[in-house]
């Protein structure tokens, strides 16, 4: 408060509650003695009344429902339910995968005997992939011979490839299709 | 969603925003630490949503400039006894609606944060994440500048015959 009036601030603050006890009380009962910032703050007053009484936005009415639509995409599971549903999804995966390249042997565009000798079915540039990943399978299906019977090198090519193509699968799947998912984050 | 349609006009785009804010606080609830009302956190997203589409729209040069209200010495001058009675009607309430419309973004987020959303000073800084003297002078020259500008035009609508 200068000499004469408060200021403008020192008003609003009035308002607000702002200002400390002391200046409360000095500020109050210049206003109440001074007619010119008594106006003032009258002015001040039905402003801010003017401007909380101003009317609110009110969502549509389909406001809920188009969130919780949207909210449906992304609830969480409970976490027993996540792990089932990973595992059907990734056993979803492993039969296209089987089915493809069952199609592929059927159709002549795998050859077991191709895979068997390592060469031909995977681009030079991956050989040294590909000699990995096959020896891998190889491996495996060794393995799985004591626990089920796998004797043709069809079954193994059919291994071989049904694992490589899921590895593919789970790769676009992991870069390309749960993008749009987390761009809308 | 006052909030929203004060900030970004358009209501339609508004409800759009809200929506988008609902949604990303509820996949961020997670980073909510409770260091502050869950409504405040809220504002916070939903300004930041708001700013975004906004700079999104706006060339960086036609960036409002900082609007500074004229000498508020002008708007105490000639205060008319009835100006204190208009400032209740429709018509006045609907000038306010217009002018905090016009208002540059920062004052015009400070003043419903305080007005509409009852956010303590405090509060503000935390949505708006600027410093406190920041908010307190966005909220002084936002009502100044509103001010002003309502009282001119309730003036020129006086004067005109």
């Amino acid at each position: 408060m200068n000499e004469l009036h408060c200021t403008p601030d020192e008003l609003q603050n009035l308002i607000d509650g702002g200002l400390p006890p002391a200046g409360t009380g000095s500020a109050a009962a210049h206003v109440r003695e001074c007619p010119a910032c008594r106006s003032r703050y009258e002015l001040l007053l039905r402003f801010d009344r003017a401007v909380r009484s101003l009317p609110l936005a009110v969502a549509g009415a389909g406001f809920t429902d188009a969130v919780m639509s949207r909210l449906d995409l992304s609830l969480p599971a409970p976490r027993g339910f996540r792990f089932v549903a990973w595992m059907a999804y990734q056993a979803g995966l492993f039969v296209v995968a089987a089915v493809m390249v069952g199609v592929f042997m059927v159709t002549g565009l795998i050859q077991p005997e191709q895979v068997q000798a390592e060469k031909g079915l995977l681009p030079e540039a991956l050989g040294s992939f590909a000699t990995l990943l096959d020896a891998g399978a190889g491996a495996v299906a060794g393995w799985m011979k004591g626990l089920i019977p796998v004797p043709s090198a069809g079954s193994q090519a059919m291994f071989a490839g049904t694992a490589i193509v899921l590895l593919i699968l789970l790769l676009i799947d992991r870069n390309f299709a749960r993008k749009p998912l987390q761009r809308t984050r | 969603m006052t909030l929203a349609v004060r900030l970004v006009g358009a209501r339609d785009e508004a409800e759009e925003l809200v929506q988008d804010s609902f949604l990303r606080a509820f996949r961020s609830l997670d980073t909510f630490r409770g260091d502050a009302r869950f409504s405040t956190w809220f504002y916070r997203i939903l300004y930041n949503v708001c700013m975004t589409r906004i700079q999104r729209r706006r060339p960086l040069s036609t960036q409002e400039p900082a609007a500074d209200p004229a000498n508020g010495a002008r708007e105490w001058a000639d205060t008319e006894p009835d100006i204190l009675e208009r400032l209740e009607s429709e018509e006045v309430r609907q000038m306010l609606m217009e002018e905090m419309l016009r208002l540059p973004e920062a004052f015009r987020a400070a003043l419903t944060l305080f007005y509409v959303q009852d956010l303590r000073y405090d509060e503000i800084t935390l949505v708006l994440q600027i410093p406190l003297g920041t908010v307190k002078t966005n909220l002084s020259r936002g009502r100044a500048l509103l001010r002003e500008r309502v009282l001119e035009r309730m003036k020129d609508e006086v004067h005109t015959p």
